[in-house]
């Protein structure tokens, strides 16, 4: 006789708690939905205990400041055992000499951190963005008290006057010379990405 | 919006500005959304909107969610943990997109490929049942075999025809996969007479269902791997044939059926663990993902 399915005897084999019944497939996802959390908690727990913030950084430091890749405290200051969010600018002059830019013209003071910007990975620190510069330089006469020379600085190769050390080489007068090395100091990158000077 | 934010910021895009923490929260909202299918699925009876919405807010909004983060981040990793993050969130959402795929295509080869499809949780049952019903039709003609069990109350259940047990002419009769290669609709064949086959008659069966066919069966790994291809196992019972008298033909017929229904829930849990595999790395990372993502959140706003 030849071997026949019908539909009562199929429904016949199941078994109606079928679905009650841990199977491996189960028994692996829900161990495992256990698992990964808990690692995960493990884990970070482990770092709150140990107090260790670094976990928590937004990424690692310029080459330059890689030495204080473990103290964060060197940057954020620590007030009532929290680090502040942003770099205090005494932390930067306690190694660095910034001198204030352009104390007599510019109204607004601008925080060392709001063009160098840390925890970008290995990245040339000093190469600020062409926009940081434009932030006030773009519009000078709304930016500073007195301007005495291009109001339209967007980047240097646009709106930029001559360096004066250029100036000096071809022989015409220079405001720059004598003056503070601000611009040596704080724009060597775009000074090597235009060798020739600006405008 | 990302790409005005990341041109004209003086910073560069970074998660913290007005503009990172909106994609960071809605990024974030929608895992938590995505995440909310599980606690949906565990209670079916909620009444929060249509299980096929939720499966399609789950695989966009998960999704979205991927370059929500990116721009949060301004497509830097960060530190230890914002990379940790990026890389679960990476792997969810890649293992989930691949989860998608698998779900459009396998369901429908399963379809064709496996007609005797049964429930995957009862497939170990069901092949338990397939191994009761064949010895016992080996042992309608080879005699006692070895292999008798009460199965009184089992064999009501293994589905299939037993010589023991004729089935009543008037049962609707399902097509079983000999049948539905044969393109037949109908499979019920008149009854045979119940032969006892002397001992030499019947030895090349017994040694065949002992050594190969009972192990395949039993899903032993090393024995009965000829059985599990469909051309190598019709290439056997063909042989066999031509070894048994005709008398057991039709046992034969029968015992190629529950090998072939067999190898059908074989190729079935192989599908399925296709099928479902890629779950044990999509909610565990995914849990750790929303656990981790809270944490950051919660000291990317304290410091």
């Amino acid at each position: 006789m030849a071997r026949t399915r019908t539909t009562k005897t199929v429904a016949q084999r199941i078994d109606l708690n079928y679905f009650k019944r841990p199977t491996p497939f189960k028994r692996a996802k829900l161990w495992l939905a256990i698992l990964a959390p808990a690692i995960a908690l493990v884990w970070i727990g482990w770092h709150v205990l140990g107090r260790d913030n670094r976990v928590y950084s937004s990424g690692r430091l310029s080459e330059a400041h890689a030495v204080l890749e473990k103290e964060c405290a060197a940057c954020h200051v620590q007030q009532l055992g929290r680090y502040s969010a942003a770099a205090a600018d005494s932390a930067c002059l306690a190694c660095h000499d910034g001198p204030v830019h352009h104390a007599r013209n510019v109204n607004v003071k601008m925080a060392c951190a709001e063009c160098h910007v840390e925890h970008r990975g290995r990245v040339n620190l000093v190469a600020t963005k062409n926009q940081s510069c434009a932030q006030c330089h773009g519009d000078l006469s709304a930016a500073s008290r007195d301007s005495r020379y291009a109001q339209h600085i967007r980047s240097f190769a646009d709106g930029h006057p001559e360096f004066a050390a250029l100036r000096s080489v071809a022989g015409t007068s220079s405001w720059f010379v004598g003056k503070s090395p601000y611009y040596w100091q704080h724009s060597p990158t775009c000074i090597v990405r235009q060798p020739t000077g600006c405008g | 919006m990302y790409f005005l934010e990341a041109w004209l910021a003086p910073q560069g895009p970074r998660g913290g500005s007005a503009i990172g923490l909106i994609f960071g929260v809605l990024g974030f909202g929608f895992m938590i959304f995505a995440a909310a299918l599980g606690a949906r699925k565990r209670v079916p009876t909620w009444r929060v909107g249509r299980a096929k919405a939720w499966m399609r807010g789950h695989l966009w909004l998960g999704l979205l969610s991927l370059p929500l983060i990116l721009f949060h981040g301004g497509f830097h990793f960060g530190g230890t943990l914002t990379r940790v993050l990026m890389w679960l969130l990476i792997v969810t959402v890649a293992s989930g997109v691949y989860g998608a795929l698998l779900q459009n295509f396998i369901p429908k080869k399963m379809t064709v490929d496996i007609p005797l499809e049964t429930i995957y949780d009862e497939i170990s049952h069901v092949r338990g049942l397939l191994r009761e019903e064949a010895d016992r039709t080996v042992e309608s003609i080879c005699g006692d075999v070895g292999f008798a069990q009460d199965v009184s109350g089992e064999i009501q259940r293994a589905g299939g025809f037993t010589a023991l047990r004729p089935i009543a002419a008037s049962a609707a009769p399902l097509r079983t996969s000999a049948a539905v290669s044969a393109g037949a609709s109908a499979a019920v064949a008149p009854a045979a007479e119940i032969i006892l086959l002397s001992e030499a008659e019947s030895a090349p069966l017994r040694k065949f269902y002992i050594e190969e066919m009972r192990p395949f069966l039993e899903q032993s790994k090393s024995r009965g791997r000829r059985l599990a291809d469909e051309a190598r196992a019709s290439s056997v019972f063909v042989s066999l044939r031509t070894l048994l008298p005709a008398a057991a033909h039709n046992t034969l017929s029968d015992l190629e059926d529950i090998c072939d229904e067999a190898r059908q829930l074989l190729r079935q849990e192989r599908l399925h663990r296709w099928l479902h595999g890629w779950l044990l790395l999509h909610i565990p990372l995914s849990l750790a993902l929303i656990l981790l993502g809270a944490v950051h959140a919660v000291m990317a706003l304290r410091y």
